[in-house]
């Protein structure tokens, strides 16, 4: 498959988990360029993966931190001012928005590696370099964790 | 509240999606830059050539520009690959086996290289 097609099928999805853990549209746009430009220079790299789609969020996810790593942003903070979603005017949706905001980072990955990517928890924990069950736990946690702020907050 | 139901919330959540001005100047980066790498396939008579002379390092650079995979095919359409696949052999046997993975699916004859006696 060309990195043209991989663009198409998986551009969206890959800036959205980029933006969940990332402050600013631009730092999650810089991320998904250099992930698609280092694909093109270096094509072979996916060859050498089993499954391309866990492979493609891995590489962003090292591109995030790599953004990081070179102090382009301050991320992985509990509750950041995240852009994630588009703007509704429900007023459940911007709570439950806000309370997905408001989880720690590691748990929110999870709940948009799953929720919003489709990706199964063995998919997750390849991406996220943790066991299956801490993927699940970590999920189960999120979940546990917005059941119960929106039962107070409603 | 029941974890369905606020799987079900969640999922109807929009996610902000990438600026169409951006995504669209990424994308003909991309397209540029892919057509700007597309390297000159290999030439099959040049890589035999080269397997039987004592130039073999030419083939692995060959193999490097052209990409491994198109050598493979490359290989695979010579008429007598089997005399590649010897030259590799006593040359350098390193890369054939790598090519005698990678060729098995493509050229099933390909396989009894090891065999073959210089």
């Amino acid at each position: 498959m060309s990195v043209e097609a991989l663009y198409e099928q998986y551009a969206e999805s890959l800036y959205s988990y980029a933006l969940s853990l990332l402050k600013s549209i631009e730092a999650a746009e810089e991320v998904v360029q250099n992930s698609f430009l280092k694909l093109v220079r270096s094509p072979e790299i996916l060859k050498r993966a089993k499954n391309a789609k866990p492979y493609l969020y891995a590489m962003v996810r090292n591109e995030v931190y790599d953004y990081i790593r070179r102090g382009g942003e301050e991320l992985l903070v509990d509750c950041y001012e995240g852009i994630v979603f588009e703007e509704s005017s429900r007023e459940d949706e911007i709570l439950l928005q806000q309370l997905v905001k408001e989880l720690p980072v590691e748990q929110r990955e999870v709940i948009v590696l799953k929720i919003y990517q489709g990706l199964t928890f063995r998919e997750i924990a390849e991406i996220v370099s943790i066991p299956l069950n801490t993927a699940a736990s970590r999920y189960r946690y999120a979940i546990s964790s917005l059941r119960q702020k929106m039962e107070v907050r409603a | 509240m029941k974890e369905r139901e606020l799987e079900g919330k969640l999922k109807k959540l929009a996610l902000r999606k990438m600026r169409p001005g951006f995504k669209d100047s990424l994308l003909a980066e991309i397209r540029k830059r892919e057509k700007m790498s597309v390297k000159p396939s290999l030439n099959p008579t040049l890589a035999l050539n080269c397997a039987l002379s004592l130039s073999v390092v030419a083939v692995i650079s060959l193999a490097r520009l052209t990409s491994s995979v198109n050598l493979v095919q490359e290989i695979s359409r010579t008429p007598d690959p089997i005399i590649v696949a010897a030259g590799l052999e006593f040359y350098h046997p390193q890369t054939l086996n790598f090519l005698a993975q990678s060729l098995t699916v493509e050229s099933p004859g390909f396989k009894s290289q090891s065999e073959v006696q210089l």
